[in-house]
């Protein structure tokens, strides 16, 4: 991955970028290496199991990008070379750390293997087993709402594979609701073939549970691999069960398969290999719908199309404007803006703001969801995401922004004439989850911005960090704003917070509950601020515009989001050219999210998987 | 020797109006002679506090047994004598890496985790309580429970470069499998007290059919996996084996026999009337920010399925590493936990810091004192328990290792010697307290981490460690 730390810095610089540093890795960088790094990390000691000697050339860094990610890392923090050994220029030091950076974050073409990324087989998250139960058996109630919380990892969403576990608990789960939703199945569903004139209980049985157990498994069966649901049904008719209750004793097994649990996926080759036509149904099916393949994915699967770009563009196309991908609206946006943190972690004060209650904290959950789904339907342009003329509200969240017109419980876009608002960070679930109980936090929504929208947080606090007061009174005559401002004076802080604070004192005008506000404890609201380049704004509708004049690093962060919820894991530096890649295509696109969805399900990675090495091979 | 085995009725003969019995060891014509004493099985759980604590209150005055309780452990008061206040003991392999997530998920394996987002999650080792429940949980329906209170969050900490699903766990059954929390009280007492329902031996044999088919279908697929998708399945696995062993608790009868005891059965139905009441949709306003009461049903629970033999380890998280939970609903306080717990000494800080950690030792009596309400012999529960309660860091302004702040309560069958404030020397291992713990809890230990030896005067009252 590449090092935030740096795009952090670069955020500070005038907008016009970087321009690759004229030195040679060979000529340049390699001898001041040599000078401070051989001594311990060279031929002969290689202290740590670290030898720099071995790189000799820039394309040699990518042979081991971690490693020189941590060159970069101790050489910044000045942890290497250790204090007792001769130190390099401070400008040195910058010069090289910065130079072996770029030159990480631009790999030429052929620098960077290709890898598909470590495969960790997929237990469905929760939100994926509900889905895939309803689309399964037309059941409606969530029994994954009873599971524990499923964790999550890599590009920070809940889809992670590594991070999917199966405790002894989750086990006792499936077995209790394979039960229940059987009892609740629609019959149609399950019972694809019943006994009759020309077919036995038996063979019904055996044509059912086959039927329901390729669908169950998003795959045709394997020889022979239905017998063992059969005996099941085989053993509870002998036992003198009803042919229906029969039938489900069998299908309960299905419902606790790994290959249900499982997005499973089988090498069939030791080297990186295309995905199977079925199994890249899936992975379409549960990065657009958190769901299972639908009949129309299934059949291309059987066709062998699911590899054709025309065929996965017009699939992505159908797929975004079925109503199930407002679950990849619901998963994607809503983890990645965190507004799930209004039902878990945000708690305004309730006598101070009485407001918001259950309504509002719900409608607030919607909006950005209704939002994000509307660009997907309509392929509209990422960059409304940082500031748009329309937004989508019911009632309750009308009247909290104080838009006239608007009755009911159902959300609907409505025009914003007020250009402050607009956009995701002026949303009240945004607004809200970056503020204290009783007090907005200019620093928080700072940060949010740094971290969610550009990409690139600011480093961690230093230990001891000077405290604010929870409320924004006036004290000892300043305003709050004045008080944070004071903080910003010692050296230790203002090197971050200057980059930080003026994204929230943008936003002040809204209060910790995303309502509009001229004044803050009686005084009036100061929005006004001044980036590090020097570029000056006052309030939202300013700041947004600055915000937009850096939408290279906002677009490549949502490209490196997207491509993380889709492959369920973080990214690696291999990724990375493809992310390049991605984002000039989507610069030259008009930045459209349908490009930007394509793209990535054409991408290599989404197509194919690392090779296994199987304990027995399969001929 | 083993005692010979007694009939319930015998056990149950002589039992005072204040003596309920739900199970004695000796009852169980197969049990196992570890992690017992005096005929009754040890229970062991842990309580894990995030943020840290108030460094000037906390440390108890004077040593030994004529030690005072310091401001903070005053809640403890009415248990003084069965308490070990530890001081001075620390967490070396957390004293790295940030200020959080290494402290929360190393807590209990003593060891560093790996920096990871997500792709390489590693404690490093299989935590404490996992060490014992590996062990003895085969002779109880769950081999271990894990409680908390708030979900892991799916993020990313990209300040530090932790997956926050570290902060949120501290019990590892492998080294790279961290176990999740339950967090619904109605859930586990579902799981401990509603499954068994007249019909449920024959659902426990349909249960074993399934399981007997998908293992097989498991096995197949095994053998087709590459190594890294074998991970996964590898857990599946061992906890469809786990729910095998649970199913055969539950044929066996041994579930219910346990839990048949007049007064376990009243117990299990009071709780289980409050956990409906606290769960009852149309309340949900009513009881939302009464935290306080989903911490008792929590640790009632924990009290519940010890009495009953249900578990005999359990881990509870009172909140997840930089828990920014509102505690505004104490007097006095206003705020998030993480947020006032860097107080920056300031004193107005201090003092709501304060309140916070005061309440959390609060619930830690609250436990103590159910478990010293359920009676088991001539002893109460509380004496055949081990409870530690405990922080991963010392003062949260400073995400300091060193010193933490750790109690132990409960008599451990007589093999603790409580009553005492034990001052060690400066930055004796954690690790030590827990080679004494898993010792008592039938795994006989020479090392866990970095331990040097069993923490040292845990069973003799005459010791008092250094001086105060």
């Amino acid at each position: 991955m590449r090092n935030h730390l740096a795009h952090f810095i670069f955020l500070a610089l005038p907008v016009v970028g970087l321009a690759e540093p004229a030195l040679d890795f060979g000529k340049d960088v390699r001898p001041l290496i040599e000078k401070h790094c051989f001594g311990c990390h060279g031929a002969e000691k290689g202290k740590g199991g670290v030898r720099l000697h071995e790189f000799t050339d820039t394309k040699s860094l990518f042979r081991d990008p971690k490693l020189w990610e941590k060159v970069i890392e101790s050489m910044r923090d000045e942890a290497m070379p250790p204090d007792d050994k001769p130190q390099p220029p401070a400008d040195e030091r910058a010069r090289v750390v910065d130079w072996i950076e770029h030159a990480l974050d631009n790999p030429a073409d052929d620098f960077v293997p290709k890898d598909p990324g470590r495969p960790f087989l997929h237990r469905l998250s929760k939100r994926e087993y509900n889905n895939t139960v309803r689309d399964l058996l037309g059941v409606t109630s969530k029994p994954a709402d009873d599971f524990p919380p499923d964790a999550g990892g890599g590009g920070g969403f809940d889809n992670n594979s590594a991070t999917l576990f199966i405790p002894p608990v989750l086990v006792e789960k499936y077995l209790a609701s394979a039960t229940r939703m059987l009892a609740e199945a629609k019959p149609e569903l399950i019972f694809t073939a019943r006994p009759g004139d020309q077919i036995s209980n038996g063979d019904a049985a055996r044509k059912a549970i086959e039927e329901f157990a390729a669908r169950a498994f998003r795959r045709p069966l394997e020889s022979g691999e239905a017998d063992r649901f059969v005996q099941l049904y085989t053993q509870a008719e002998s036992r003198g069960d009803p042919w229906e209750k029969a039938v489900k004793s069998a299908l309960r097994a299905v419902l606790v398969s790994p290959s249900f649990l499982f997005r499973m996926e089988v090498p069939h080759s030791s080297e990186a290999h295309l995905v199977s036509d079925f199994e890249m149904a899936s992975r379409l099916s549960y990065f657009l719908w958190s769901s299972m393949p639908d009949a129309e994915l299934l059949r291309l699967a059987a066709g062998k199309k699911l590899h054709d770009p025309a065929v996965l563009d017009a699939q992505v196309q159908r797929m975004l404007r079925d109503p199930r991908a407002r679950d990849f609206a619901e998963n994607f946006a809503g983890q990645w803006l965190r507004v799930h943190e209004l039902e878990t972690s945000a708690q305004p004060d309730a006598k101070r703001f009485p407001e918001y209650n259950d309504e509002l904290r719900a409608a607030m959950v919607s909006e950005p969801v209704e939002f994000f789904h509307a660009l997907l339907r309509d392929n509209g342009s990422l960059l409304h995401v940082l500031d748009s003329d329309f937004t989508y509200v019911n009632e309750t969240l009308a009247r909290h922004y104080g838009i006239e017109g608007v009755s009911g419980r159902d959300f609907r876009r409505v025009a914003l004439n007020d250009r402050n608002r607009g956009g995701v960070l002026t949303m009240g679930a945004v607004l809200t989850i970056t503020s204290y109980p009783r007090r907005t936090s200019p620093v928080l929504r700072g940060k949010w911005v740094l971290e969610e929208i550009l990409g690139t947080p600011p480093p961690p606090p230093p230990p001891l960090i000077q405290s604010l007061p929870s409320s924004d009174r006036v004290r000892d005559g300043l305003t709050f704003r004045q008080q944070l401002e004071k903080h910003r004076e010692d050296p230790n802080c203002s090197g971050c917070h200057q980059r930080l604070d003026p994204l929230g004192f943008g936003l002040e005008n809204f209060d910790a509950i995303g309502r509009w506000r001229t004044t803050i404890a009686d005084q009036p609201v100061d929005a006004t601020g001044q980036m590090v380049s020097g570029e000056k704004f006052n309030g939202a509708a300013e700041l947004k515009q600055l915000l937009l004049k850096r939408k290279d690093l906002y677009v490549r962060n949502v490209t490196e989001k997207m491509f993380a919820y889709a492959l369920n894991r973080g990214l690696e530096s291999f990724d990375m050219p493809l992310v390049k890649q991605t984002v000039k295509k989507l610069a030259e696109n008009d930045y459209r999210v349908g490009l930007l969805v394509s793209e990535v399900v054409k991408s290599y990675p989404f197509q194919y998987r690392r090779g296994g090495t199987p304990l027995v091979s399969q001929n | 020797m083993k005692p010979a085995p007694i009939s319930r009725r015998t056990a149950l003969k002589g039992l005072g109006v204040t003596l309920a019995l739900p199970w004695l060891e000796a009852m169980r014509p197969l049990a196992a002679t570890a992690a017992t004493s005096g005929g009754s099985p040890l229970r062991m759980a842990v309580l894990y506090m995030p943020n840290g604590v108030r460094p000037d209150a906390w440390t108890p005055s004077g040593a030994g047994s004529g030690f005072e309780l310091s401001r903070l452990l005053q809640p403890l008061a009415p248990y003084k004598d069965d308490l070990l206040v530890l001081t001075q003991l620390w967490n070396r392999a957390t004293d790295t890496g940030d200020g959080h997530y290494v402290k929360t998920g190393g807590f209990l394996t003593g060891t560093t985790i790996t920096r990871t987002t997500g792709s390489d999650l590693r404690s490093g080792a299989v935590s404490m309580d996992q060490v014992v429940a590996q062990r003895i949980g085969h002779l109880t329906p769950l081999p271990s429970l894990e409680l908390g209170l708030e979900p892991p969050a799916t993020g990313v900490d990209t300040n530090v470069g932790y997956t926050q699903l570290y902060g949120a766990h501290i019990a590892w059954s492998t080294p790279t499998t961290p176990l999740t929390k339950e967090l619904n009280p109605k859930a586990v007492f579902d799981r401990l007290f509603r499954s068994n329902s007249p019909d449920r031996a024959a659902q426990a044999a349909k249960d074993q059919s399934v399981i007997d088919v998908v293992l097989d279908d498991a096995k197949r697929l095994q053998a087709r996996l590459g190594r890294d998708d074998r991970q996964k399945l590898d857990e599946y696995f061992e906890s469809v084996r786990a729910v095998e062993k649970r199913i055969e608790w539950d044929l066996n009868r041994q579930h219910e026999t346990n839990r048949s005891d007049p007064r376990a059965e009243r117990a299990i139905a009071d709780l289980g009337a409050r956990i409906d009441a606290y769960s009852d949709p149309a309340r949900v306003s009513e009881r939302k920010g009464d935290h306080t009461e989903h911490v008792r049903l929590m640790l009632d629970l924990t009290a519940l399925a010890f009495w009953t033999d249900s578990t005999r380890v359990s881990t509870f998280m009172f909140g997840n590493a930089v828990s920014s939970r509102n505690f505004s609903f104490l007097d006095g306080v206003s705020g998030g936990h993480h947020q006032i717990s860097h107080h920056q000494n300031n004193a107005d800080k201090l003092a709501e810091y304060e309140r916070i950690n005061l309440w959390h030792l609060q619930q830690y009596a609250y436990l103590l004192g159910k478990l010293q309400g359920y009676c088991e012999g001539e002893r109460s529960l509380l004496d055949n328990c081990m409870v530690l309660f405990g922080a991963g860091m010392r003062d949260g302004n400073a995400h300091n290792p060193h010193n933490l702040p750790i109690v132990l309560a409960g008599k451990a069958g007589g093999s603790l010697a409580t009553g005492r404030h034990l001052v060690y020397d400066k930055d004796t291992p954690l690790s030590n307290l827990y080679v004494g713990m898993l010792n008592r809890m039938g795994v006989p230990t020479d090392r866990f981490s970095d331990s040097t030896r069993e923490l040292e005067g845990l069973g003799d009252p005459a010791f008092s460690g250094k001086q105060a």
